[in-house]
């Protein structure tokens, strides 16, 4: 058994099941930041809502008929990712400035595991070691002399955080694709519950 | 390097050609758009083409009038503009000279 949730989308009304409305809200919002330097997003959101609209009533004619996430993830998969969509470009070329460590990650702050602000949390993805070896270091030094304190207050404003899945991506090192987002989007998901 | 990506960067280059090249012929709603690009491989994802759509009508390239439609809810018909006109000859001789350019330097080659 599974709750649902009724929406309305493109002027129709659908039934989704829980975990299906869970992951059509993340994408269209996802979709909606990534348009968020075209000045007529509201006007595409909507247009991309329609046309979602249209593919739901396809797979499911019948008022009654419920959408299930398999139902959610092939229309996804139609309409596409935001990074393809030619979204979030501009959020991306702010990033492709700085350059990637030899094993291909980038240095951020990383917010979802963080103490303070995911300073080491995101040191550790950078350099591959334990969060709790750079935590015990900045401690160490901020009691001895004060100058960890100094140095993690730095850090804290020079390195930007992760906020995007495609720069959670970039800091952990995993290749940016489509399925990876999906699943980085997913793994937020599940912990704010 | 990789194959997949610059065919992927190719299509996209002469999207907007395709676009208005339909749009030419009579104008369209945009699942009808989206059908026929997905017809001919244009487009791999869907979404790709509505911020496109609303930028040339932002351009005044396009114009989009509501019809009502036999079942569900009215549906978004888009048209070409005198505008538009002019400006897929210029997209379309652009187009023209690049095969030729292209087919050039690749019979050059062998």
């Amino acid at each position: 058994m599974k709750k649902t949730v009724t929406v309305s989308l493109g002027g129709l009304v659908f039934c989704l099941e829980e975990d299906a409305y869970i992951k059509l809200d993340g994408y269209l919002k996802r979709l909606e930041a990534g348009f968020s330097n075209e000045p007529d997003r509201r006007e595409i959101m909507n247009d991309i809502e329609a046309r979602i609209a249209e593919h739901f009533r396809e797979a499911a004619p019948k008022p009654d008929d419920v959408i299930n996430l398999a139902q959610v993830d092939r229309v996804v998969g139609i309409m596409g990712d935001p990074t393809d969509l030619g979204a979030e470009q501009k959020e991306y070329k702010a990033t492709s400035g700085r350059p990637f460590n030899s094993t291909g990650k980038r240095l951020y702050r990383d917010p979802e595991n963080s103490i303070i602000a995911g300073v080491s949390s995101g040191l550790s993805y950078y350099w591959n070691i334990d969060p709790v070896i750079i935590r015990i270091l900045f401690v160490i030094t901020a009691l001895w002399g004060g100058g960890g304190f100094f140095v993690y207050v730095i850090l804290w404003i020079v390195i930007p955080e992760a906020r995007t899945a495609a720069e959670r991506l970039e800091m952990t090192g995993e290749p940016v694709t489509a399925e990876n987002i999906g699943k980085t989007f997913q793994g937020s998901a599940n912990q704010r519950k | 390097m990789n194959a997949e990506n610059a065919k992927a960067q190719m299509r996209k280059g002469v999207l907007e050609l395709c676009i208005l090249s339909i749009l030419s012929r009579g104008d369209s709603y945009t699942t009808d758009l989206i059908n026929q690009l997905k017809n001919e491989e244009m487009l791999v994802v869907e979404g790709t083409l509505y911020p496109l759509l609303t930028r040339q009508k932002n351009a005044g390239l396009l114009s989009y009038r509501w019809e009502e439609s036999p079942q569900g809810p009215p549906r978004k018909y888009y048209a070409l503009t005198p505008k538009g006109e002019e400006y897929l000859k210029q997209l379309e001789e652009g187009w023209d000279k690049l095969v030729k350019t292209v087919n050039a330097i690749r019979s050059n080659d062998k």
